[in-house]
């Protein structure tokens, strides 16, 4: 069986964390960080402690699946990334850091696949709004122009080098 | 702690991805960096529209590394942030790292963005916390991170939580301020600097005391409730180079 292949054990014991803690405590989404913390504090539990306990147990799980030479689980560095100490985000902001890894995720994967996606494109559009900006030399001008057409001319190239492996 | 930005978000992000130089996350995000002999911008972003696939140009003659490798970040940020792709995309000086006000909306984001990615809130809030203000404290900060000393004067106060504000002034007015979350006082863009600070004394070209002095609180701030005798700490230094001085301005101890 390969890596990829292979059940996501850490998703799986996420998920059923989530839902226990979901029956016990409720949905998430009813309460806010704030009573949260409050929650917390009424049961005698410091809740900067605890996320920093918790940060430790997930530092310390990422680093052994850094140490067996696996990936570590995008939900386990989301957990890192949410528990760092003196990170204390509102609901509003965590929901613009999983919009933005989301989105940095998305054109990573991208970019990891860019000479197929190059090929599918017959023609490259760049942005060039510069050739209408007055403040630009005619030379500012013309050193973009030639840094457009050496991308379109890498574009064409490694078109070519996609065709070329696909008739060989 | 200060409300996180978009910028700020963005570049979290991408740390987490893709920790690092940016001079190698550029490529993975399929940008290639070229410089050129500009004259009329610092950096640029030319992109295909469709897939990730574009080059960063940076002026060659931008003397310091630390101003080089913030436009890089900055472009950077307009190449991921939402909302940037369909806009103008070359960025002259004022563009970038122009903390102003008045700045674009696009530019400040992309700012924001290069200030979270080059020196993250959590190592400069350790850097500074016990750590008297002083414009020595901010070089640091710029070495450290390889940024700009303008670009770390802004994150300072943005992270301070002493009672400080950073003073950008250009020909003998204010250009641009950022005030700590804790230093109340306005500081007008545009407004003259007066006789008797230290950047007055800059800008006629004598020299700047090694460490921050005592000033009156007026002839910086001026404020309706302010007692005559409220002196606050100033710190200039003069940048020949821009025709401007820096001064940082603390209230406390």
């Amino acid at each position: 069986m390969t890596e990829r292949e292979k059940p996501d054990l850490f998703a799986t014991r996420a998920n059923r964390l989530a839902l226990l803690a979901d029956r016990i405590l409720g949905d998430p989404k009813e309460i806010d960080a704030a009573e949260a913390e409050e929650l917390l504090q009424s049961a005698n539990i410091d809740p900067q402690e605890l996320k920093a306990r918790f940060h430790r147990r997930f530092d310390a799980l990422a680093k052994e699946y850094a140490a067996k030479g696996e990936r570590v689980p995008l939900l386990l560095k989301q957990a890192l990334a949410d528990f760092r100490p003196g990170v204390s985000h509102s609901r509003t902001e965590r929901e613009l850091l999983r919009e933005a890894q989301t989105a940095v995720r998305r054109l990573l994967k991208q970019a990891k696949q860019l000479p197929q996606l190059l090929a599918k494109i017959p023609n490259l559009s760049l942005a060039a709004a510069y050739r209408s900006r007055k403040e630009l030399s005619e030379l500012d001008k013309k050193l973009l122009d030639e840094v457009a057409q050496r991308l379109e001319s890498r574009k064409k190239n490694g078109k070519r080098g996609e065709r070329s492996r696909g008739g060989a | 702690m200060t409300k996180l930005t978009k910028g700020a978000a963005y570049a979290r992000a991408l740390a987490n991805e893709l920790p690092g130089d940016l001079s190698r996350v550029a490529p993975r995000l399929g940008l290639e960096i070229r410089e050129v002999n500009a004259d009329g911008f610092d950096g640029a972003l030319l992109r295909a529209r469709e897939v990730p696939f574009g080059a960063i140009v940076i002026r060659k003659s931008i003397r310091e590394a630390g101003r080089k490798n913030f436009t890089l970040a900055h472009e950077i940020g307009h190449f991921l942030l939402p909302g940037h792709d369909q806009t103008e995309l070359v960025c002259t000086k004022s563009d970038v790292g122009n903390w102003g006000d008045g700045s674009k909306e696009i530019e400040r984001e992309a700012d924001e963005f290069a200030a979270e990615i080059l020196m993250p809130s959590v190592s400069v809030e350790r850097m500074i916390l016990s750590a008297v203000p002083s414009l020595q404290l901010i070089e640091k900060i710029a070495q450290k991170f390889h940024t700009s000393f303008s670009a770390a004067a802004w994150r300072y106060c943005d992270l301070a939580n002493a009672q400080c504000a950073i003073v950008w002034s250009r020909e003998g007015r204010i250009d641009w301020s950022k005030r700590s979350a804790t230093f109340a006082f306005p500081l007008h863009k545009g407004a003259p600097i007066h006789e008797g600070t230290f950047a007055s004394r800059a800008f006629a070209g004598l020299p700047s005391p090694k460490q921050p002095q005592e000033v009156p609180a007026s002839s910086w701030i001026s404020a309706n409730d302010l007692a005559e005798d409220k002196k606050l700490w100033e710190q200039s230094k003069a940048l020949p180079a821009y025709n401007s001085v820096i001064s940082l301005l603390w209230i406390g101890k």
